[in-house]
């Protein structure tokens, strides 16, 4: 029987249909997850995105998530995504002042507390960095630097913004490999890709530990916002599934790695009006991979390595090369996890075998094997941690 | 006469290895030994300065389309479907074939601005990235003074890619991704 279920929480819920209730992740945790080996099929042919993109998906250990302020539709083999309940309409084109007013009440809402932006060397963390200096704000940079040949762009963009702002801590890209210690991973109640990479949120929120900030700003929202297609937006109308703040943000770090440790993980150009407002200015626009307007718009503000140019440095190499790295800890993970479950997509050495052929796969299977991967994680962390029945 | 002349540019990856590209097969290789490479020119000296810079490079996304006759429409598009039916497998061949120029454009940058708009190009760049280098380097005019033709790599996942420079400007408009690829072989 089809029923509506609402997440009214900031926080990510789990809708367990065997005892019909919706519980937070700790509380899923502990009543002990039963995994089968259908939940395999089911999670691969959910796909990657079952916490971000509004979609109809199934249950995976008899468990359904729900993204915060959401409302699914729910039977006991399927679910659906029905609402936003912050569904907001997109406004009057705005001004880049108005913007910018937005901004600062937003940012009044952290009086006091001490902010740090993530610094990527893209465009988006940098039109926020850039509004924080035009207000004055103190803040604190955390990023990570590569030597890399691909990313001697990224390199130049943080390099100017390491020597404008004191206050930074960076590391070392080469020293957070792709799939950095999986063994470690923290439990989490569904299987979630952002799993394999979580090794990289964690030193960045321990070093905003460490400087005292309560809040990381990302850049994350940005390609949807300024570049996406928006064909179908219209000025008063509801803005469209996929722009709600928990198809904007990386909500599975922010949950798993960062609220644990009482820091706020924040998509800035994501929160409140501030989606509708930038949208408003893309009206009529077609697709903009490489986001131009936006760039030709804030040239007066960005430095020109952003507005005249819109270079992205590729991670293809940064994964193939953590792949090469992981293998031994991928073949235990893999083997302790399909001792638990035999079910031939998690066999060991097939995983293996395509870790090292992921760089010549195409797209769709490469989608594949990192689902394949993700199961066999959140698997193990579960198995670890005892929390399988 | 267009492109025609070879020259490696080999690159040590700090574990003992050489990677190059081969110009018989357009194919990336790992040797022991540092392959043989001959002397490179003035033209490619400065051309690897802007692939190693890419902000000193210049490149327009704005750049506006140059119209052209029916007749060399079909000229483009006879010789663009060619470059297709050759491939990549086709390398050697294919640098042949391109070897004898039709300039109908005075430089590349009005050249990629034409082929931007080919069916088989647009919003493919990735996927025919050697056939686009090509096709612009056979029409443009200006490619037979002053442009250099890479073909890269990124050397952890092997993945390829093929681009134009042409006195310190990145004339191809959609393509950002070339910053990607440490450039291993030169055609001029």
């Amino acid at each position: 029987m089809n029923r509506l279920i609402t997440n009214d929480s900031w926080r990510i819920k789990y809708y367990s249909i065997k005892s019909n209730e919706i519980l937070n992740a700790n509380e899923a945790l502990s009543k002990k997850i039963l995994v089968t080996i259908n939940d395999v099929d089911n999670f691969l042919s959910n796909g990657l995105f079952s916490l971000r993109r509004p979609g109809e998906y199934l249950p995976v250990a008899g468990l359904i998530p729900l993204p915060p302020k959401t409302c699914w539709n729910v039977s006991e083999e399927k679910y659906s995504f029905h609402s936003d309940l912050m569904s907001k309409k997109l406004p009057e084109k705005k001004s880049w002042e108005q913007i910018e007013r937005l901004g600062e009440k937003y940012l009044y809402i952290t009086k006091h507390k001490k902010i740090a932006v993530e610094v990527s060397g893209g465009l988006d963390t940098s039109i926020i960095i850039e509004f924080l200096l035009k207000k004055n704000i103190d803040f604190h940079i955390i990023g990570f630097v590569s030597d890399r040949w691909e990313f001697r762009t990224e390199r130049a963009i943080q390099e100017y913004y390491i020597s404008k702002i004191k206050n930074h801590t960076i590391f070392s890209y080469e020293n957070c490999p792709a799939f950095d210690d999986l063994k470690n991973s923290p439990v989490h109640p569904m299987p979630q890709q952002e799993s394999l990479f979580y090794k990289r949120h964690l030193i960045v929120a321990e070093a905003a530990i460490r400087e005292k900030c309560d809040y990381i700003l990302s850049g994350e929202a940005g390609d949807q916002i300024f570049g996406f297609p928006i064909d179908d937006v219209i000025i008063g109308n509801f803005l469209p599934s996929g722009y709600g703040y928990w198809s904007l943000s990386e909500l599975w770090n922010s949950e798993f790695i960062y609220k644990n440790r009482g820091v706020k993980y924040i998509s800035a150009l994501a929160i409140g009006d501030m989606p509708g407002y930038l949208l408003s200015r893309r009206c009529g626009q077609r697709s903009d991979h490489m986001k131009l307007w936006v760039r030709n718009e804030l040239k007066n503000i960005l430095p020109s390595m952003l507005s005249d140019y819109a270079y992205k440095g590729f991670h293809d190499g940064w994964v193939a090369e953590g792949l090469k790295l992981a293998q031994e800890s991928i073949s235990k993970i893999a083997s302790i996890s399909y001792e638990a479950i035999n079910h031939p997509e998690l066999e060991p050495n097939k995983l293996i075998h395509d870790s090292q052929i992921y760089s010549s796969m195409p797209e769709s299977l490469r989608s594949n094997f990192l689902a394949r991967m993700a199961f066999v994680n959140w698997l193990h962390s579960l198995i670890q941690n005892r929390h399988i029945n | 006469m267009g492109l025609g002349r070879f020259y490696l540019l080999p690159f040590q990856d700090g574990k003992g290895g050489w990677w190059y590209i081969s110009p018989w097969t357009g194919n990336l290789i790992k040797s022991s030994e540092k392959p043989f490479a001959k002397k490179i020119p003035a033209r490619i000296s400065s051309a690897l300065d802007s692939c190693l810079n890419p902000f000193d490079c210049e490149w327009n996304p704005f750049h506006k389309r140059v119209a052209v006759s029916d007749k060399n429409n079909i000229i483009i598009n006879k010789v663009n479907e060619r470059l297709f039916l050759l491939g990549n497998s086709r390398f050697l061949l294919s640098v042949i074939y391109s070897h004898f120029t039709i300039p109908i454009f005075k430089c590349t940058q009005d050249a990629f601005s034409y082929i931007a708009e080919i069916p088989g190009h647009k919003d493919m760049i990735a996927d025919r990235c050697f056939q686009r280098s090509l096709l612009a380097a056979k029409i443009s005019q200006s490619f037979q003074q002053k442009g250099v033709l890479f073909i890269g790599s990124e050397i952890s996942s092997g993945e390829m890619h093929a681009w134009i420079i042409e006195e310190n400007m990145q004339p191809d408009l959609e393509d950002r991704s070339w910053i990607n690829y440490r450039p291993l072989l030169a055609i001029i």
